[in-house]
This record gives C-alpha cells, sequence and structure tokens, in this order.
C-alpha cells in the first residue's frame, strides 16, 4: 500500500446528492466521506438501491436534473469539481477519471462501431492524435484488454460482441487515455460466474500494469476480498463502517456489515439456514430520525439512542490500519469482537 | 446488404402493380360513360359508341387493363377527355410544382422537428417542455386551410415579409428554362440567384403550411424516442468518456432515437410528395392538386390514373429508400435481414 501521509488523489468530503420531487428532496447519498489515493483500490460496497452508484455519478457530476449535489466537495487532485461547467468536467471524464459501467450489454452504442467509440475517446483527449495512430493504439488497447483478433474486431458493431467481450471494451475505453482513477461501477454483475472471474483478473492486472486507482462499486463481498485495500459499507445513503478490506472483513464492527458478511453462503456452516437481513431499507424520503439501520439491527434491540439519535463515525483501532463505525455501540462491539477472537 | 436491397426491390414492384389494379378498377366501376361525357349530350349514339371503340372501353375489362399499362410504360398516358391536352404533358407540368413543396414541407417538418425534440428533451424544464408540446398539439390539430390564410393574413398582408398568393414565382420574376421542374433547382442550374431567392421566398408559407401536421406528428414521435434513449446507459457511458451531454445527445442519442421513426418519417414524406389539394388552393400553387379534383369531378379518369401511379410510384420508392437507408443507419437490421455484415 502506498504511504500514508501522500495527499488522497480523490478527496470526497461530505457530499450530499438529492433528488427533487414533488413531495420535496429526497437524498441518496448523504454526507459521505471517502478518499482514495494514488494506485489504491477501493471498494463501496452495500445493497441495491443503498446510493453506490449515485455517488460514483456523482463525483463525476453525471447526475442529471431533478438530482443535484446538494453539499460536499468532490476534491480531485485538490481541485473541487463540484459546480464545475460542462465543458470543464469533460476535459477531466474518460481522462483523469474514467467509468465502467455496470451493463456492458447496453453501455456502447449500438450503432456505432467499437473502434469508433474507442477511437472517439483517445482523439478526444488528444486531438493531436492522428485518425491512423489513434486506429494504431485502439488495436494495441484491445490486445492489452485480450480481445481476439483484436484488428479485425475493431471494426465489428457491439451486437457481434458477447457481454464479457463488452466489458473488456468498456475496460479498454476506460484506459485510452492512461487515467488516474477509474470507477467501475459493478463491472461483472451482469456477467456470468466464469466470465466475471475472466474480467475481474483481467482489471486486476491491467490496473497493477498502468498503476490506476480503482473505485469499485459492488454488492459482491467475495470481490472485495479478492480486490480491494479499502472497504467501505454503504447503508442508505451513508458509509456505516470504514477500514482496511481484511479487518472490517474479519471483524466486522457495525451489525449491517456483520449481517451482510452473515448472508453469504458459507461451505462450513452446511446445514445452518442462511441467515437473510430481516426487513427492507429504509424509505429514503421516510428516513428514520436515529440510525438508518436500526429497524432491522439485532443489535440495538430497540433502544432509545438508537431511535432518536443518528450515530456519528467512531475511530476504531485494527489490525490492518483505523477504521471508522457508524454505530452507538461501536467501540462496545469492536472489545467483545476481539475478546472472542483472543479467547 | 444487396440481397436486401434487391427483395426490397420485388417487393415494390408487387406494391406497383397493386396500385395500378386498385386505381383501375376502382375507376372503371365508378358509374358513367366517358365517352359520352367527353362528347356532350347531343352527340349521337353512333359517335359515342365509335369514341368507347377508340379509346378500348368496349373490350374487357382485362384488356383494358393490358393495354392501358402498355400505354403507360411506353410513355403514352392518354389524354384528358376534358382539357383534350395529352396527360403526360397535363401532369409533368404540374407534378414537379407538387414535389417541391412536398419537398419544402418535409424538410421544415424535419429540422423543425429534430431541433424541437433535442431542444425540450436537453433542457428539461418545464417551461421549454410544456412550450414545445403546445406548439405540437397545435401542429397537428390545426386545420391547414385555415393556418395557411393565418399566415397570408400575417406575413403578407400584415408584415409584408413574404410574398402573396401568386404561385411559384413573382410576376417580375422571369422564370429559369425547366431542367427538372423544380423551380429552385431549375435556377441554381441557370445561376439564376434572384429567382432561386424568389422561389424560395414563395415556397416559405405554403411549406410550413403543409409542413405543420407531419412536423407535430414527427415532433411528438422523436421526443419519446429521444427521452428514453437519453436514460440509455450508453449516454452516461459516452458523457463518462469525455463528451458534453449536449454532444452525448446530438452524437449518441438523436441517431438511435431516430431509427425507429425513419419509417414513419417516409410515410409522411411520401404523403406530402402527393402535395394537398387544400393548400394548393388557398396558395394558388399550380400543382397537381386541382387538376386531380377536376379530374374526378369530371370523371377524366386518364388524369386520375396517372396521378394515382405517380403518386404510388414516389410512395414506393420512399420507402423503398427508407428501408434501405434504415439498414444502412441500422447494422442490425443488415444483419438480422439476411444482409451478414
Amino acid at each position: 500500500m502506498s504511504a500514508t501521509n501522500q495527499p488522497p488523489l480523490l478527496d470526497v468530503r461530505g457530499l450530499t446528492t438529492e433528488f427533487v420531487t414533488r413531495t420535496g428532496a429526497v437524498a441518496a447519498v448523504r454526507n459521505v466521506s471517502l478518499s482514495v489515493r494514488r494506485g489504491e483500490k477501493v471498494a463501496i460496497v452495500g445493497e441495491s438501491g443503498c446510493g453506490k452508484s449515485t455517488l460514483a455519478l456523482s463525483i463525476l457530476g453525471l447526475v442529471d436534473r431533478p438530482g443535484r449535489i446538494a453539499a460536499g466537495e468532490v476534491r480531485l487532485h485538490g481541485r473541487n469539481l463540484v459546480g464545475l461547467s460542462e465543458r470543464e468536467m469533460k476535459k477531466i471524464r474518460g481522462n483523469v477519471v474514467s467509468l465502467i459501467f455496470q451493463d456492458p450489454m447496453g453501455a456502447l452504442d449500438p450503432i456505432q462501431t467499437v473502434g469508433a467509440q474507442l477511437i472517439d475517446t483517445l482523439r478526444r483527449h488528444q486531438p493531436s492524435l492522428s485518425h491512423k495512430a489513434a486506429r494504431a493504439r485502439a488495436v494495441e488497447l484491445l490486445r492489452e484488454v485480450e480481445v481476439p483478433a483484436a484488428e479485425r474486431r475493431l471494426d465489428d458493431y457491439p451486437h457481434h460482441y458477447s457481454g464479457g467481450m463488452r466489458q473488456r471494451v468498456m475496460i479498454a475505453i476506460a484506459l485510452a487515455n492512461s487515467p488516474a482513477l477509474i470507477i467501475a461501477d459493478e463491472p461483472t454483475t451482469a456477467l456470468d460466474v466464469t466470465t466475471q472471474a475472466q474480467v475481474l483478473a483481467l482489471l486486476e492486472r491491467v490496473v497493477a500494469n498502468h498503476g490506476v486507482a480503482v473505485l469499485l462499486i459492488t454488492h459482491n463481498l467475495g470481490v472485495v476480498a479478492e480486490f480491494c485495500d479499502g472497504v467501505q459499507v454503504m447503508y442508505a445513503g451513508r458509509i456505516v463502517e470504514r477500514g482496511p478490506t481484511e479487518a472490517v472483513l474479519a471483524k466486522p464492527t457495525h451489525p449491517y456489515t456483520q449481517a451482510l458478511l452473515e448472508s453469504i453462503p458459507d461451505p462450513s456452516r452446511r446445514g445452518d439456514r442462511l441467515r437473510a437481513i430481516p426487513g427492507m431499507p429504509p424509505d429514503l424520503s421516510a428516513m428514520p430520525t436515529g440510525c438508518a439501520f436500526e429497524p432491522r439491527c439485532f443489535h440495538g434491540h430497540g433502544r432509545e439512542i438508537c431511535r432518536t439519535r443518528q450515530p456519528i463515525p467512531i475511530a476504531i483501532e485494527t489490525a490492518g490500519g483505523p477504521s471508522l463505525v457508524e454505530c452507538h455501540f461501536a467501540a462496545e462491539r469492536a472489545a467483545r469482537a476481539g475478546e472472542i477472537t483472543a479467547s | 446488404m444487396l440481397r436486401l436491397i434487391s427483395g426490397r426491390v420485388a417487393t415494390s414492384l408487387i406494391s406497383l402493380f397493386g396500385a395500378s389494379l386498385i386505381a383501375f378498377v376502382l375507376l372503371r366501376l365508378t358509374p358513367g360513360d366517358p365517352a359520352r361525357l367527353f362528347l356532350g349530350q347531343f352527340a349521337g349514339e353512333d359517335a359515342v359508341q365509335a369514341l368507347r371503340a377508340e379509346l378500348g372501353l368496349d373490350g374487357s375489362m382485362f384488356s383494358q387493363y393490358l393495354i392501358y399499362m402498355q400505354r403507360f410504360l411506353s410513355g403514352d398516358w392518354g389524354f384528358s377527355y376534358s382539357t383534350g391536352q395529352s396527360v403526360a404533358e397535363l401532369l409533368l407540368a404540374r407534378f414537379p410544382a407538387t414535389v417541391e413543396l412536398g419537398l419544402f414541407a418535409f424538410l421544415f417538418a424535419f429540422v423543425a422537428a429534430v431541433s424541437c425534440a433535442l431542444i425540450s428533451v436537453y433542457r428539461r424544464g418545464p417551461v421549454s417542455d410544456g412550450g414545445a408540446r403546445a406548439l405540437s398539439f397545435f401542429a397537428q390539430g390545426v386545420p391547414p386551410f385555415w393556418f395557411g390564410l393565418m399566415m397570408l393574413l400575417v406575413f403578407f398582408e400584415g408584415f409584408g415579409w413574404l410574398p402573396g398568393p401568386e404561385g411559384r414565382l413573382g410576376l417580375r420574376v422571369i422564370p429559369p428554362p425547366t431542367v427538372t421542374g423544380l423551380m429552385t433547382v431549375d435556377a441554381l442550374l441557370a445561376g439564376d440567384w434572384t429567382a432561386f431567392k424568389d422561389a424560395v421566398r414563395h415556397l416559405i408559407l405554403p411549406a410550413v403550411t403543409l409542413g405543420l401536421m407531419p412536423f407535430g406528428f414527427l415532433y411528438r414521435l422523436l421526443r419519446a424516442n429521444l427521452e428514453g434513449v437519453t436514460r440509455e446507459p450508453f449516454i452516461t457511458v459516452a458523457r463518462g468518456r469525455g463528451l458534453t451531454r449536449w454532444a452525448a445527445y446530438v452524437r449518441h442519442a438523436l441517431p438511435n432515437a431516430f431509427l425507429p421513426t425513419l419509417t414513419a418519417a417516409g410515410l409522411l414524406f411520401g404523403q406530402l410528395l402527393a402535395g394537398s389539394v387544400l393548400v394548393e388552393r388557398v396558395f394558388v400553387w399550380p400543382g397537381a392538386g386541382a387538376l386531380v379534383t377536376d379530374g374526378v369531378l369530371k370523371q377524366d379518369f386518364s388524369v386520375v390514373q396517372a396521378f394515382i401511379l405517380l403518386s404510388a410510384f414516389l410512395y414506393v420508392l420512399t420507402s423503398l429508400v427508407v428501408d434501405i437507408l434504415a439498414a444502412l443507419l441500422d447494422p442490425r437490421v443488415a444483419q438480422s435481414q439476411g444482409g451478414g455484415r
């Protein structure tokens, strides 16, 4: 891992994104802070609808009306991106920060060739590049992401590609202008398991080769364990626990993280009932006044403080480094987890 | 691609055959005797019979059809009973005016629909949204002849910006030599800038009037498609690659939204080419519309039949062009219809 005192590449502070509806503003991302250092791989995990994708789009300034960034900063190399014009942002998108989208089937324009879209990405940010040179570079990129017969396949349309191949193309497009950060929004979710593993391995390799930082958005904790240095657990628009991957996954402190981990089938607990988290995430337009997870929490047991007060992040010292946990009982739970492992 | 085109040409020929058959049979089945009409009520029965024989009206329906088609294809479209002129001459003198008006009306409808749809979807504001929607309802609902008169009242009578109902050119402008029959094209070919400008000025009001309904229709269709396409992931991805929202809309959303409207646009275009009697009347446009209504009223069926065939030909031709265009623009169509890649 890179040195801790290095200034972060991406520094998100107190970001709140809301959608204005007839009945009022609904915040999908609430006061989120996170940072990604150069070359670091950070995961954001959470169930569907928790605001992960909105967070990704907010960082790139891609949230359109009726959505808007209501508060906070997105600092890239120290420069705040919130409020920049579309003209300024287009120089950053696809150049300094690129995006890999979750749905490879719909992420490419169906009526343009794959090559046209790849070459367009290159030449937009490198206007001096001739069409021929851009084409040569595009072939190189397709080879790097292991698309067979790259030269010929450049002139194919997206519908000639399989899902896995399209996601490789997306990775090639993301890499095209040697970005400092790739935001990958569920890059393997829509693929079958074998292809998932291949695409993930490829992503891991190219990221390592280029030294690109990655903000990986996923609901797959297996992917997080394998791929990421740090993890942020998101629930109802807030980051409820964050820390080094190993520490968070081995000893989850927040009840939600623990419940999430326990809901994964574990071969060593064969015969046990799979533990699903009871209930549903809260309606974003009618959030509980206290902790957002309180209605589903097995720890609080309806304690007064959980229902009435929004927990503040509490720092926990773990073996892998510091963690932050938004739970009133974080310290107590961390200590108990320590005892359990100690005994 | 070649297979696709040849298939389309074959279906087009079948459509044309069908159109010719329907036009022929329907007109023969309407009551009235053209020979009697032509010669007048005082002509003797012998003379009427002689003319019927000369016109081939005494033969069977089938032989009449064969003779008609044979002559039609060799360029002999018969003559008009009411005017005594050759139908080919009559129609060729007037049809280009109708076609030119149709072309400009479509140009207006298309450009206006695309710009309005793009702007209203891009801005997403309630004002531009509601305004454009109201405009399209108006466009689809207003009777064209009334709208044409209002346009004349405002832009000719009121402001005097545009010429009044005086046909295709001003009285003092010398028409360019006829090559294509399209006034603007002929003027350009002759290098006559004055005539070109005058022809365009004369086209504006009738073209807008005629194109208003297709504009409203195309706008609503395009807008609905565009709204759907702008929510597609590839638009977000295109912006993530470094396109501004506007660029992503124009380069990626518009072509994808346009594809499904292509067929509808082609049909509208075909309809516009066939002209509109009412709009031509209002603007004293020397098109085929008046000729054909007169032909129908006077049972001058050589004229009507030739007009139907000519319109059918243009209609089928536009459909053919649209199909080929769709295959060229959308790689998936070419592939699914046996074109390979």
